[in-house]
Parts: C-alpha cells; sequence; structure tokens
C-alpha cells in the first residue's frame, strides 16, 4: 500500500473540500489583519509520492519559508505551510506596513513578524477543519525556518516513512491586491487520524 | 547541477566509478553518507531519512517485472535467476516501441531494461519511461563491466545497473535494491547493502572511508521530532563503527539545510546551505 489509507473519489472530493475551506478561512483571517483584499485560487489536493515531494513544489533546494505545527485534540497530525522567500517577505512588510520590497532577508525581527501572522493563519485553518468535522482541534505552536525546501520538509516526511511513501498536499495561490503570494500546505495525518477524518465526513456528510 | 552527476534521491543511496560527481540535495534531519574505496575507484552516498526499519510498516514493492533484451543478453539465465526468486516477469520486450507499450499496459513496479535494446540502444528507452513516470524502477544491464557506461546510465537516472557476467549474485544486488526500495531510507538497511554492494563491485572493506553530514534540526525550538537528525546520525556512526570504517569527516547537527556533491576525481566534499558552499576533505 503506497498511499496510508485508500481513498475514494468522493472521500478524496471530501478531504478536497477540507483543504478548500481551511484555506479560505486562512485567507480570510490573513485579510483581516493586513486589512487588504485576498483572492485566493481554488487549492490542488493531491497525494504526492515523497521521494517526488521537493520536485513537485519547486526544486529541491529552493529557498522557501515553513510554518510547523502540530495538531492536537481529537486529531492527531502535524501541518506545514510553506512560503516562497519572495511570498514569505511580501507578507512581512505587509504585516509591518512597509513598501513592498523593503524586507530583504527573512532576519529575527521578520521572523517575529511572520510568526503572529501564522499564529493567526493557522489558528484559522484548523478552526475551519475542526467546525467542518464538528471536531476539537487545537493548533500547536508555529515553528518557522527559512531554508531549503527539502530541508524544511523533510523531517516531516521522514515522520509519514515510517508507514507510508505518499503525502497529503494542498497546494493554492493566494493573492493580496493583485499580487500573488504562493502558499503550499501539507497536511500530515497519522493513519488512524485520517481514518477518523474520513468516517466523521462520511457520517457528518452522508458519503457513500 | 553538473553534467557528470548522479543525483542520490532521498531514501536511496547509488553507488558510482571515477568520473562522477554523487550528490543529494537539502538534507535537513536526513543524514548524508559518502563512503568510498580510493583504491579501488568506488564511490558510494546514501540518504538516509531514518534510523532502523523495526518498526516500520513499510514493505517491499511487489515483483511484478518487465523484462526487454536484445539479441546478445543471455535472457533465459537472468530470467531464470528472477523466477527462482519470485520475480514474475508479467511481460517481455525485444525492442525499444513494444517495451514502452508494454510498460503503459503492465505498470510494473520494476523494469530491466538490456543497453544493447534494439533499435538503438536501452538508454533512450529508460529516458523515455522515467519523462513518463519520475517514480518508474528502472534497471539497466550491461554485459560486462563498462564503468563509463555505468555512471552514464545513473547519472541519466538508472535507479541501479546489473552488470555482466549474469551470476546470481549481480543479478540479485540490483534487484533486491530496487525490490526493496522503500527499505533504503532507514539507516540499518541501507547502509549495510551500500557496503555489501561497493564489495560486489570491487570495494574492500579496509580500503573503505566515511563522510558524514546532515542530521540537523530544521526548526530550532522544536522538541518533539527534534532528536531525529540525531538518532539518524547516531545510526550511520553504530553501523560505520561495527564495518570498522572510519569517519574521515563529519558535519551534523545546526539548524541549517545541506546538499552535498562528492566529487569522485578529487575524493573532495562540497556543501552547499543557504549561505554559501565550502569544499572540506
Amino acid at each position: 500500500m503506497d498511499s496510508i489509507i485508500d481513498l475514494n473519489d468522493m472521500e478524496m472530493d471530501a478531504l478536497k473540500e477540507v483543504g478548500n475551506v481551511g484555506v479560505g478561512n486562512a485567507a480570510t483571517a490573513l485579510s483581516k489583519i493586513l486589512n487588504k483584499k485576498i483572492d485566493i485560487n481554488i487549492p490542488e489536493t493531491t497525494f504526492i509520492p515523497i521521494t517526488e515531494f521537493s520536485s513537485e513544489l519547486g526544486g529541491a533546494e529552493k529557498i522557501v519559508t515553513g510554518i510547523y505545527l502540530k495538531m492536537e485534540g481529537d486529531l492527531d497530525g502535524e501541518t506545514i505551510f510553506l512560503f516562497s522567500q519572495e511570498s514569505a517577505m511580501r507578507l512581512v512588510d505587509l504585516m509591518m506596513g512597509q513598501e513592498p520590497g523593503t524586507t530583504k532577508t527573512m532576519g529575527e525581527m521578520e521572523i517575529s513578524a511572520f510568526k503572529e501572522m501564522s499564529n493567526i493563519f493557522s489558528g484559522a485553518y484548523l478552526s475551519a477543519l475542526a467546525n467542518m468535522v464538528g471536531m476539537s482541534i487545537f493548533p500547536g505552536i508555529p515553528h518557522i525556518s527559512s531554508d531549503m525546501l527539502q530541508s524544511i520538509i523533510d523531517m516531516v516526511l521522514i515522520t509519514i516513512a515510517n508507514y507510508a511513501n505518499n503525502v497529503l498536499c494542498v497546494k493554492t495561490k493566494i493573492s493580496i491586491e493583485n499580487k500573488a503570494v504562493e502558499g503550499e500546505f501539507v497536511m500530515i495525518f497519522n493513519a488512524s487520524s485520517l481514518k477518523k477524518l474520513i468516517d466523521t465526513i462520511h457520517s457528518k456528510y452522508g458519503l457513500s | 547541477m553538473t553534467e557528470n552527476e548522479i543525483l542520490v534521491k532521498m531514501g536511496d543511496y547509488a553507488i558510482a566509478y571515477e568520473g562522477t560527481t554523487l550528490t543529494t540535495l537539502g538534507l535537513g534531519s536526513c543524514v548524508g553518507v559518502v563512503i568510498y574505496d580510493r583504491l579501488s575507484n568506488v564511490y558510494g552516498m546514501a540518504h538516509v531519512m531514518l534510523p532502523d526499519s523495526k518498526e516500520s510498516q513499510i514493505k517491499d514493492l511487489d515483483r511484478k517485472a518487465l523484462f526487454s533484451a536484445g539479441p546478445t543478453l543471455p535472457k533465459d539465465d537472468v530470467k531464470g535467476v528472477l523466477t527462482k526468486h519470485e520475480f514474475s516477469i508479467v511481460a517481455e520486450a525485444d525492442q525499444k516501441d513494444s517495451l514502452i507499450s508494454s510498460y503503459k499496459t503492465v505498470k510494473p513496479s520494476l523494469t530491466y531494461i538490456d543497453t544493447q535494446l534494439p533499435p538503438t540502444s536501452g538508454e533512450e528507452a529508460m529516458v523515455e519511461i522515467k519523462n513518463m513516470n519520475p517514480s518508474s524502477n528502472i534497471i539497466m544491464m550491461v554485459s560486462h563491466l563498462d564503468k563509463p557506461l555505468i555512471n552514464s546510465l545513473l547519472i541519466k537516472g538508472a535507479d541501479d545497473v546489473m552488470m555482466g557476467p549474469f551470476t546470481e549474485k549481480n543479478i540479485l544486488d540490483p534487484s533486491d535494491h530496487v525490490i526493496k526500495k522503500n527499505f533504503m531510507r532507514f539507516a540499518d538497511i541501507a547502509i549495510p547493502k551500500m557496503i555489501e554492494s561497493m564489495k560486489d563491485k570491487g570495494a574492500k572493506k579496509e580500503n573503505m572511508k566515511a563522510k558524514v553530514v546532515g542530521g540537523a534540526c530544521m526548526f530550532a525550538e522544536l522538541k518533539l521530532n527534534a532528536d531525529i537528525g540525531k538518532r539518524n546520525y547516531e545510526a550511520v556512526k553504530k553501523i560505520l563503527v561495527e564495518y570498522g570504517i572510519p569517519i574521515e569527516f563529519e558535519e551534523v547537527g545546526g539548524a541549517t539545510g545541506r546538499t552535498i556533491r562528492f566529487d569522485t576525481s578529487e575524493a573532495k566534499l562540497r556543501i552547499h546551505t543557504k549561505d554559501g558552499e565550502k569544499v572540506v576533505g
């Protein structure tokens, strides 16, 4: 078995919907704190082989800023949000009310501003997910790192690698005042949590 | 990326001869391990993800193989050994086009391609299948020890190379590597397998030296999972000690992602991080 769990099309659609609602809610929260209009593309939800993960997401050595947090409560899992370095710096400029292009590196102050944003962002994401499935899911403390994509993601892929070869990835693009901010959101559930999530979606939304 | 570069994927290893650069990208908690024998000119690199396989729920690939051979390859001998070891050859091809169309129909776990496959070469067929499906598993078959050819096949993306004379050992070594590829992410499987395979290729244990890089903790404040990099490093080190292979260079830990490139002609390692690049011993 390559994936953690075998899903039919309907279940995959339900998971996509979970991703969409989460991303939508997170973008709305972001829009509020930045006080900017935010547009969001329909996310792409797929299982990606762990060995192909970084090439699918723009290359192993691409510098990205990642926000990592654990999900606790009824579901046990991990989430990582990845932003291209450019997008992360654009978000920092917006957070700090600076002219776009002011931020040139992700230093201590920038990371702190970014962390502020990620607290709100990830909280909104997970509360949408929790509401949708009627579960309690609490975000752990977000951790930030700016480095090569592969190196940032490998810890999360390692968690999966003990029992599966694929990882669930929700990819989306958000634009803030017509400027693109690209983000990739990777949700990792352990097998029992993923099953629980699917079962809940089944009973709540009557999928067959 | 240089033109003679062999890319070692996350959770795998590769063994090559002089004249190549072995590369693995963006090591975070993972550990990159170079083992080489300068005297025999055999060089290996592994990209380890996890310390040990005991608790894992990973399985071997199923043994569904697609087999292709030109007129000169002793194909009955090779097939005989594979069948004896429970590989099931679900389709066969004797030239490129039929190989490609069989690949699409049977979706094999692994594909054997003779480098002498008509009409031109098996290499073309390999590249075509890899372009179609980067996760495909391909073993190239070379009739005798032709080091430049073997290097070039690995550079172009072959998962392993089977070389003549087609003894049971030479047939099974690359086959086992690929069929167990999901286990090559574990130090306890990948490192011994790579060392044994290097020995089959003429390397001597007493000449082997190692370089170990990686095992970082990318999210510095994170407590959970934080020691996975360290555990990877310790597992690798323990195995190298058991084999009596000295670690002549190591750079482990910290909170930095690292790409490593091992230039086999100089036996030098280049470490690339987001802040720059350096050449080490």
